[in-house]
C-alpha cells in the first residue's frame, strides 16, 4: 500500500502542495498552475536559476499517480536536509536570503515572469548557500502590473533587517512571533528616527507604513493603474541597495569570544578535540546536532568527515561570525543556527503545523553537548532528569561533557547565585541520564576535571 | 534630494489620488498603490544612478588606460 501524507507548510497555495510518498517527498503541480508552470520552463528562467544555484532544482515525475483530482504533474525537487526558518538564521543569513530573492525577482523579470510572493520561509540553506524552493512563486508577468510581493518582501526582509541593523539584534525574534513578516506599521514605530534619514527606509517602511494606513479603509480603482516595467525595475534596484545598505551592528558578546577565555589549557582543549574524534569515528553519524556550539569550532570534527551539522547557539554574534566563515570557506556541511536550548523554536502558523519544533525536525543521529550542561543546570535551574529527557527526543546518540562543581567555568557561574545545586555531581549526572540513554564510554578529558561520555538513547 | 520635498510630495500624493467604489481595500492594495506612488519617483534616481555609474565608468577607463600602456610587453622589454 502506498503511503502518502501532505505536508503542512504548503496548504495555503491553490497552485500546488507537497507531500511525501513513500518516504519521498514530491510536489503535485494542479491544473490552475499548468501554464505559469509551463511559462518557467519553456522561458528558460527554470533553467538559468537552477544553473545559477538559486531555485531548487527538481525531475519530473512522469507517473500520472496524482495526489488528488486536481493534479497536473508531480515534480521531485532536491532534498533539502534541514529545514530552517528565518528566526533562525542571522543577520547576514536573512540578508543573503534577501538578496537571494531580489536576484531571483530580477532575473524572472528578464523572462517575463515575477515572483508572486517573497516569503522568506521560501529560503532554506543548501550546501550552504541560500537557495528558493518554492518552484510554484512564479506567475506571467504582465506589463504595467505591480509587485504583488513588494509588501510581502519589506515585511520578512527589510523590516526585520533594519530593526536589527537600527534597534537589535534580537529584533529578529519578532519572526517567531509574527509568521508574515513584521507589520510595517509596528516596523516604523520601533525604528528610530533617524531611520527616516536613509531614504529606502522612509520609503519602503515609513511612507510604505502610512500608505497602508491610508488606504486601509478607502475604495480606490486599482484596475486603471499601471506602473511602467522601468519603475518596477527601480523600484527592485531601490529595494536591492536598502538591503546592501544594511550592516550588521557593532556590539561585543562575552560568548562571541569564548574560545579565547577557556579555562582549560591548550593539551586539554587539544585532547577533548581528539575525543569526540574519537567518539565520531565509532559512531559513523549520519547528522551531528552541536548544541551550544557557539562559533562551530567542534561541528567543524563533524562536518570536515563530510556529515550534514547543524551548529546552535544561543548567541547571535557567534552564530553570524560562524555563517560568515562558511561562506568564506565555502563550507557546504555545516549550518549555524539560532535555538535557544531553553526555550526552542516551538511549532507555528495555522493549527500550530505550519512550521516545526526542533523536536519535530528530529532526531539528529547525533547530539554534541559540550561545555553545555552546566549552563542548562545551574544558571537555568534544569534538573539532569529534564535535560536528560528532552536531548534522548533530540537525537539518537550523545557525545556530551559534563564540568563539575571544581571547575573555574562552574565557579564563575556560582559566583552570583546561592549554590542551591546539591545534586550537582558527577554520579547524579550518570544516574539521570542512564534513566534515558545507555553510557558507551567514559573518558576524563586531560589536564581537566571534566569528562566526556558517549552515549547510545535507550 | 531634498527628504521635505520628498515626504511632502508623496503624502500630497495619497491626498489628491482619486478613489472610486471598485474594490474594498485592505493593507496589501495599500502596498499595490504605494509602488504606483513612488514608481515614478523611483524611476527617475534609477535613471540618474546608471547615468551616474556610465559616467564613472568612463573616467575609471580613462585613468586606468595609461597604466595599461605602461604594462604593454613592448614597454617592459
Amino acid at each position: 500500500m502506498t503511503l502518502q501524507k501532505k505536508i503542512n507548510s504548503s496548504f495555503r497555495d491553490p497552485s500546488g502542495f507537497l507531500f511525501t510518498r513513500d518516504g519521498e517527498l514530491l510536489r503535485q503541480i494542479n491544473k490552475i498552475y499548468k501554464e505559469d508552470y509551463e511559462l518557467l520552463i519553456s522561458s528558460g528562467l527554470y533553467k538559468r536559476l537552477s544553473e545559477k544555484k538559486l531555485l531548487i532544482p527538481h525531475q519530473e515525475i512522469t507517473s500520472l499517480d496524482f495526489y488528488s483530482a486536481e493534479g497536473y504533474k508531480i515534480i521531485k525537487p532536491q532534498k533539502i536536509n534541514t529545514i530552517s526558518y528565518p528566526y533562525e538564521w542571522s543577520f547576514s543569513q536573512l540578508k543573503d536570503a534577501a538578496l537571494v530573492t531580489i536576484d531571483i525577482q530580477k532575473i524572472a523579470l528578464k523572462h517575463d515572469l515575477s515572483l508572486k510572493d517573497a516569503s522568506a520561509y521560501n529560503i532554506q540553506f543548501l550546501n550552504g548557500q541560500p537557495i528558493f524552493i518554492d518552484t510554484l512563486s512564479f506567475e506571467k508577468y504582465e506589463e504595467g502590473k505591480a509587485w504583488v510581493a513588494y509588501k510581502q518582501f519589506c515585511q520578512h526582509f527589510l523590516a526585520p533587517l533594519a530593526l536589527m541593523t537600527y534597534k537589535d539584534l534580537r529584533l529578529g525574534q519578532l519572526a517567531r512571533l509574527f509568521i508574515d513578516g513584521i507589520d510595517l506599521n509596528l516596523a516604523s514605530k520601533l525604528l528610530p528616527g533617524s531611520s527616516k534619514l536613509n531614504f529606502s527606509l522612509l520609503t519602503h517602511i515609513h511612507l510604505h507604513a502610512k500608505s497602508q494606513k491610508h488606504y486601509a479603509d478607502k475604495p480606490v480603482n486599482t484596475t486603471q493603474r499601471k506602473i511602467s516595467q522601468q519603475a518596477l525595475l527601480a523600484l527592485i534596484d531601490s529595494l536591492e541597495s536598502a538591503i546592501n545598505k544594511l550592516k550588521f551592528p557593532k556590539a561585543h558578546s562575552e560568548w562571541g569570544e569564548y574560545y579565547s577565555f577557556t579555562n582549560y589549557s591548550e593539551d586539554a582543549f587539544k585532547h577533548k578535540k581528539e575525543l569526540v574524534e574519537q567518539f565520531l569515528e565509532i559512531l559513523k553519524p549520519t547528522s551531528v546536532w552541536d548544541l551550544g556550539g557557539n562559533t562551530g569550532i567542534f561541528s567543524r570534527l563533524a562536518s570536515k568527515r563530510g556529515i550534514p551539522t547543524i551548529c546552535f547557539d544561543i548567541d547571535l554574534i557567534a552564530i553570524e561570525k560562524n555563517y560568515l566563515y562558511t561562506k568564506q570557506n565555502k563550507e557546504k556541511n555545516i549550518l549555524p543556527l539560532f535555538l535557544d536550548l531553553t526555550n526552542p523554536s516551538p511549532n507555528i502558523g495555522w493549527a500550530n503545523e505550519e512550521r516545526n519544533s526542533w523536536q519535530n525536525r528530529g532526531p539528529a543521529d547525533t547530539l554534541l553537548a559540550l561545555a553545555l550542561v552546566h549552563h542548562l543546570a545551574i544558571s537555568n535551574n534544569l534538573p539532569f532528569d529534564k535535560i536528560a529527557k528532552y536531548f534522548s527526543q533530540l537525537g539518537k546518540n550523545l557525545i556530551i561533557e559534563f564540568v563539575p562543581k571544581g571547575d573555574s567555568q562552574v565557579t564563575k557561574l556560582l559566583s552570583t547565585r546561592e549554590d542551591i545545586f546539591n545534586n550537582y555531581d558527577q554520579e547524579n549526572f550518570a544516574k539521570d541520564f542512564s534513566k534515558y540513554f545507555v553510557i558507551q564510554q567514559t573518558k576524563t578529558i586531560a589536564k581537566s576535571s571534566r569528562t566526556l561520555y558517549l552515549m547510545t538513547k535507550k | 534630494m531634498n527628504l521635505l520635498f520628498y515626504v511632502s510630495f508623496t503624502l500630497g500624493l495619497f491626498i489628491i489620488s482619486p478613489s472610486a467604489a471598485q474594490a474594498y481595500l485592505d493593507p496589501g492594495s495599500g502596498s499595490l498603490l504605494f509602488q504606483l506612488l513612488i514608481g515614478g519617483i523611483l524611476s527617475g534616481l534609477f535613471a540618474i544612478k546608471l547615468y551616474y555609474k556610465k559616467i564613472k565608468l568612463f573616467f575609471k577607463k580613462r585613468s586606468a588606460s595609461p597604466n595599461k600602456e605602461n604594462d604593454t610587453p613592448e614597454k617592459n622589454q
